[in-house]
């Protein structure tokens, strides 16, 4: 079993009196049991941010609220892309109708690796 | 080596500067525009690959913008694969580059798997076909490793037309996504 990293940090006594209180009302007994939920939240917030969801929450009455976090939009990928045109010749537009309008070929061997992560 | 890629931020304006690639333009465009195009002008998005390792330095950027092809101007008699509408919808791989001290390090392989990734997720959004890139002359073989393919007549600033259809992309993810199971599966 890999050996366990110290983590200390100086907290202000405002945000020391909000961690009493979150560790009081989650019923967790240790700082670094707190910190390894705190870890967990984070990270799956993180994961879902990166693939491009938007994190809500919804109030019983069904109003949504988004989370919005300087630090998660930076890793958050755009996926409302601006418009941006691209000059053709005539000749170009040929020859890309001749090839788009052909059967493709199955995908490359870099491909598949690319879109499987390897 | 540990490595992320996110989206460019203001704050990473130092750290382009010392980005090379070994292309004037392309050095150019992440020092100079790439902040300015993703903010204000609104021209493309630009995406950055960066190590935990290897503190303040981008090993590769990727820049993407929605795009069109004009059918239009295509000759009737060869368009009849192709859907009826003006303009065809495609994701343009407007920049594409790897700093040259991490060249052949897998950096391209890495930024090419979220392009493409980040591509398919706009087509769900939004439509859009074709990836279109604009190759530099010492990348064209690159980017046919990949599947895209060359479009011949004409040379812009150097860069030659390629293009790789979504739904090849589809087909690799989907391959991919069996390799992976039959792996977890065995």
């Amino acid at each position: 079993m890999k050996a366990a990293k110290k983590f200390q940090a100086d907290i202000p006594s405002r945000d020391e009196k909000v961690l009493n209180l979150l560790m009081e009302e989650l019923d967790v007994r240790s700082n670094a049991d707190f910190l390894a939920k705190a870890i967990a939240l984070f990270r799956w917030a993180v994961e879902e941010r990166k693939k491009g969801c938007k994190i809500f929450t919804m109030s019983p009455q069904g109003q949504q609220r988004e989370l919005v976090m300087p630090e998660l939009e930076r890793i958050a990928p755009e996926l409302n892309l601006p418009f941006r045109s691209v000059g053709w010749h005539v000749e170009e537009l040929n020859n890309f109708a001749e090839l788009a309008t052909k059967d493709q070929p199955e995908p490359t061997e870099h491909l598949i690796r690319a879109m499987a992560g390897k | 080596m540990a490595i992320t890629v996110r989206k460019l931020d203001i704050a990473d304006a130092e750290m382009v500067q010392s980005f090379d690639c070994g292309e004037p333009n392309l050095n150019e465009y992440i020092k100079r525009y790439a902040v300015k195009n993703q903010g204000p002008h609104m021209f493309g998005v630009t995406y950055v690959v960066l190590s935990s390792e290897v503190a303040n330095r981008i090993l590769g950027y990727c820049t993407l913008a929605n795009t069109s092809i004009c059918r239009d101007q295509m000759p009737d008699e060869i368009l009849k694969g192709l859907p009826k509408y003006a303009d065809l919808p495609a994701i343009l791989i407007g920049r594409f580059a790897v700093d040259k001290a991490f060249a052949g390090r897998g950096v391209g392989h890495i930024l090419m798997s979220y392009a493409l990734n980040i591509c398919l997720e706009v087509s769900k959004l939004s439509a859009a076909r074709y990836v279109l890139t604009l190759a530099y002359e010492g990348a064209v073989i690159w980017y046919k490793r990949y599947g895209f393919q060359e479009i011949p007549g004409g040379v812009d600033l150097g860069r030659r037309k390629m293009f790789l259809d979504l739904a090849v992309v589809r087909r690799a993810q989907e391959i991919g996504s069996q390799d992976l199971f039959s792996q977890k599966a065995s």
